[in-house]
């Protein structure tokens, strides 16, 4: 074996041409890693908006909540069931009424708000509500609290602010909260009864939250609602029903895998390039070091793990450049529901699969050719190189 | 050789800065080559041969001293007027050849020709011209690559004439050609010098190449050592 | 010009290394054509629209909210007002899947009177009108699913507590930047439905009154010239202000705009990602150029010696940049053109978008930015070489 040394002083010795390739093929990777922890920011929130204990009761037939309402009579009904966990307070259930509307954010832009009328129990059906700034509602008061990114971007968003939406649709913001980064860190809160008039929807709900005690009645609890004559509704598992929601995501990770594709194609060119040049700017040495004795396997795997190197470098920094985007969200529109979505950037296994898939076919397939072409030189020819 | 001095060098010194270290490669030295001579540079590595050709050729510039080129004090000029003068007059023959590899043979000889203002119909004509001259003629649309070494060398040769300048200047010729190649080289050189009346000046490790030319200068450590005339040039025995 | 065979010829000298430069920079300039048209395309199709004098009246609180069924004909009576049709959101489901062809309950007697580049042929338009059960489809929509005039098409009820079954009397015709994938049936048809279920059973949504019925969603009016627009969409949102459902109405395509307003922080995304490829291009192209010039001091230096000055040195060389990446530019931005012109994508989208196409002002745009890559790049390596030292150039290498 080529002591791999050999490869290390190479690149370092090159090192204007290594930095170049790993500067460009750093940006590329971190670009389809920036793609990909959005991608995965939206997926974990999908995911940790559903506890498997959970059911979304909607309209027999409806598949999302934003129009899939129904009585609140019916609702209250199916707050004394007997499957739902209790606690101190009561059942763990609330009825929640949606409402859509349009707000102008700080950059004079517009996009639509879902305005969630919550039930005290509400923030128990949600993984790790807290308030991080200011306070809770007080209910009927026409007031409401904001996610952190809601307050960064709309205009009245801020604590002591006013949102309004329409003439008859004021809310004062008292608190920020978060909600472990499930979707209710896109949504506006504020008492079921304060939308209910402001919307002048008395009477109905968008949907009801429930959570079953333990997994038999989560069973029993779906057919006693699904089945039930008086009810004629949809009970959801909650992680199916944000599976389902997933439009969006599917279309970021369809378009994102593309761009990575792309992308990494561009890299591979890119490494070639490099590599391609240093087996011909080595000749004599390749020569050398076969009249020596090293087999064609040797300096075959030689020039692969320098290309892997290579790769590896670029690759890392690109990986290392997207870290501090931890911090980034994007607001945009969700497809489904033509409201506000809030992206955080995660960085977890999908980001770093990508990083990873992306450097190693850089350095594999973009190295492959040209450490062919070391091995394929006749030792005589090389030797006779300048 | 004609009365007329061409290429005069007055107290010409070289030296070339390292780091903090000055490299004296010329001292003081005084040279006058007449119009139309056949001079040779012969000396041990390092003895400024090649240097003194780059001062003569306008590739280089004295530290002190004058050189002085049909009459053109070369020390005067701008790098943009020199880069011209260059053009103008004179012809570069190199060891290696170097030929543009990408370039057929003609188009390598056209190369010196796309500075002037010459139609692309003279153009052509002027590189035919210079083809025949040095005996390549049905070579034209050959790469390099698809050339011997004296053929790569003659093709070097014909660019050298092409926009016809005075001077003709070689580092080490024949260098990498066989005996029987080297001859046919010197050969075209010296019939350069006999009937179309260029000046040569060449560096050579050769003796039997500086034999062909009419003079011969031997330098060593940055002087001239010694300045000999040769009796008329001895060809390869009939 | 005299010089371009050397320039081309040099391109060519390591056919690897430029074809692997022309290749990055293509497939970099291909993804940024897909990227930037995204929105583009959009954008050319909003404009587009200026020409139809259009504007759309919708509920000042959020294009989801409310519009009672009965301002469609007081809309139409106003001055300036040639047709008028309602268009509500039905958002149904197919074959019991949700879809992403959008379904609208219209006025058909008025609907292709207001959207008068959507061409129906008239015995088709006469069936569609007398069957209140009749729906036009889109062109796109019949190859997908094999529909024919005639068919059957049930949609199963989403938002609404009520299936639909509509029978295809006619397929319409649009141009290549519209929606050609929707179904337009009779509001009566659903109004009808609706209130046959009765108010009982059904509750409310954010999208809809108690029954459901009685809802024109939005409503598209054609006005006679461009110079009434701007007037009537001040006349009816002050006709409206103070009722339980005060109106929005703007032109065609600033509702359009708003749309891809409220992508919001995508744009942004994508724009710095279509920065972060450029920049990276230009290492790429620039390492391989300097790659390239470092193997050719000594033909540079003969170049010199012959008699080239350094501005002739320096230009062939960016010449030769500027080839290179211009090539690569060239097959990113104008194949990527071509593909999607040829090539009919929405279908592999699932309906998420209608039509995707690379304006000409897109793929100019990339060429441009492919030039200057080259440019840009080619840049130090030229300096350097018109700079470099003529001498050492030709000092014999060992």
């Amino acid at each position: 074996m080529i002591p791999f040394k050999y490869n290390v002083r190479n690149l370092r010795v090159r090192w204007k041409t290594t930095l170049m390739t790993v500067l460009g093929t750093a940006l590329l990777v971190a670009s389809s890693c920036i793609l990909f922890g959005l991608v995965e920011g939206l997926e974990h929130s999908l995911k940790v908006s559903g506890d498997p204990l959970d059911l979304i009761v909607l309209r027999k037939g409806a598949t999302a909540e934003t129009t899939g309402g129904f009585e609140s009579k019916k609702a209250d009904e199916l707050m004394t069931l007997g499957g739902i966990l209790r606690d101190a307070d009561g059942p763990v259930a609330a009825k929640e009424l949606l409402n859509i509307a349009v707000a102008e954010r700080n950059s004079g832009t517009y996009n639509n708000l879902i305005i969630r009328g919550v039930e005290p129990a509400s923030r128990k059906l949600r993984p790790d509500f807290k308030i991080v700034a200011g306070r809770d509602f007080e209910p009927g008061k026409g007031e409401c609290i904001v996610p952190p990114s809601a307050a960064r971007m709309y205009k009245g968003a801020r604590i002591g602010g006013q949102l309004a939406f329409g003439e008859k649709e004021k809310y004062l913001v008292v608190g920020l909260f978060t909600a472990g980064g499930s979707q209710a860190e896109s949504e506006v809160w504020a008492d079921l009864k304060d939308v209910e008039r402001n919307t002048g929807r008395e009477g109905s709900v968008s949907c009801a939250q429930l959570r079953a005690s333990g997994p038999a009645e989560f069973d029993q609890l779906r057919k006693e609602i699904e089945d039930g004559a008086q009810f004629l509704l949809d009970a959801h598992p909650e992680s199916r029903y944000f599976e389902s929601q997933a439009d969006t995501s599917t279309f970021f990770k369809a378009a994102g895998t593309l761009i990575a594709i792309l992308l990494t194609f561009g890299a591979m060119f890119a490494a070639a390039n490099t590599m391609f040049s240093a087996v011909k700017s080595r000749t004599r040495e390749i020569g050398t070091m076969r009249a020596l004795g090293f087999s064609r396997g040797d300096v075959l795997m030689s020039f692969l793990g320098e290309s892997v190197l290579l790769s590896l470098l670029g690759g890392g920094l690109g990986l290392l450049a997207t870290i501090p985007m931890s911090l980034i969200s994007i607001e945009t529109m969700n497809t489904s529901t033509f409201a506000s979505v809030n992206i955080n950037f995660r960085f977890g296994p999908l980001v770093m699969g990508v990083a990873l898939i992306m450097t190693l076919v850089m350095g594999v397939f973009g190295g492959m050719l040209p450490a062919l072409r070391a091995v394929r030189m006749e030792v005589v020819s090389a030797l006779r190189e300048l | 050789m004609s009365g007329s001095p061409s290429i005069e060098l007055r107290g010409v010194e070289k030296e070339y800065r390292r780091d903090e270290f000055v490299v004296p490669v010329l001292q003081g030295l005084d040279l006058t080559v007449g119009e139309g001579e056949y001079l040779a540079l012969m000396g041990p590595s390092g003895s400024g041969k090649t240097t003194l050709l780059n001062l003569v050729a306008g590739l280089d510039v004295a530290t002190r001293g004058e050189v002085i080129v049909h009459g053109q004090d070369l020390g005067g000029l701008t790098e943009a007027q020199i880069t011209r003068w260059r053009a103008d007059n004179v012809g570069f023959i190199f060891q290696t050849y170097n030929l543009i590899p990408v370039l057929t043979a003609a188009e390598n000889v056209e190369l010196p020709l796309l500075l002037t203002s010459l139609s692309r119909k003279r153009r052509r004509e002027n590189v035919a011209t210079a083809l025949r001259v040095v005996g390549l003629e049905g070579r034209e649309h050959h790469y390099p690559r698809q050339l011997s070494g004296g053929q790569e060398q003659r093709v070097a040769i014909a660019r050298a004439i092409v926009t016809d300048p005075f001077l003709l200047v070689a580092d080490e010729p024949t260098g990498d050609l066989d005996r029987n190649t080297a001859d046919e080289i010197l050969e075209l050189l010296e019939q350069l010098n006999r009937e179309f009346e260029k000046t040569i000046v060449m560096v050579t490790h050769d003796p039997l190449a500086a034999r062909r030319a009419g003079r011969v200068l031997h330098m060593d450590k940055g002087r001239l050592v010694d300045d000999v005339i040769n009796e008329p040039p001895v060809t390869a025995a009939p | 010009m005299k010089y371009l065979t050397y320039v081309f010829r040099n391109a060519r000298r390591n056919p690897v290394r430029t074809g692997l430069t022309v290749a990055s920079i293509a497939i970099s300039m291909f993804l940024m054509m897909i990227l930037t048209s995204f929105f583009a395309a959009m954008q050319e199709a909003n404009s587009a629209t200026k020409q139809y004098n259009r504007i759309i009246v919708m509920n000042a609180n959020g294009f989801a909210g409310q519009m009672p069924i009965a301002r469609v004909r007081q809309v139409a009576a106003m001055d300036g007002v040639r047709a008028a049709t309602p268009f509500s959101w039905y958002g149904g489901k197919y074959q019991n899947k949700r879809v992403l062809f959008a379904q609208f309950a219209v006025d058909a007697d008025t609907v292709f009177d207001t959207l008068d580049e959507y061409k129906v042929p008239d015995d088709q338009l006469a069936a569609f009108k007398a069957d209140k059960a009749g729906a036009v489809i889109g062109p796109k929509l019949a190859r997908e699913y094999d529909l024919k005039i005639g068919d059957e098409m049930p949609l199963q009820g989403d938002i609404y507590p009520v299936d639909l079954k509509l029978n295809i009397r006619g397929i319409y015709e649009s141009p290549r930047n519209t929606d050609q994938r929707m179904v337009l049936f009779h509001h009566s048809y659903l109004d009808d439905q609706l209130r046959q279920l009765g108010s009982a059973s059904s509750g409310s949504s954010p999208t809809r009154p108690a029954t459901g019925a009685g809802n024109a969603g939005i409503i598209f009016v054609k006005c006679d010239d461009a110079t009434s627009t701007a007037a009537l969409c001040k006349a009816i949102d002050d006709e409206y202000r103070s009722t339980d459902f005060p109106t929005r109405t703007q032109t065609e395509e600033a509702f359009g705009q708003m749309f891809s307003e409220m992508m919001g922080g995508l744009k942004d995304t994508v724009f710095w990602i279509g920065c972060a490829v450029v920049v990276s291009l230009l290492f790429v192209a620039g390492n391989a150029m300097a790659m390239a010039m470092r193997e050719r001091t000594t033909e540079v230096a003969v170049l010199k010696a012959i008699g080239f000055n350094k501005g002739l040195v320096l230009t062939l060389v960016l010449a030769e940049a500027v080839l290179v990446a211009g090539l690569g530019g060239a097959l990113g931005t104008l194949g990527s053109k071509a593909l999607f012109d040829v090539v009919d994508i929405s279908p592999f989208t699932g309906g998420f978008l209608p039509f995707f196409y690379v304006p000409w002002s897109v793929a100019l745009i990339g060429l441009g930015v492919s030039l200057f890559v080259g440019f840009a790049s080619g840049v130090v390596p030229a300096a350097l070489a018109a700079n470099s030292s003529v001498i050492n150039g030709l000092r014999k290498v060992v």
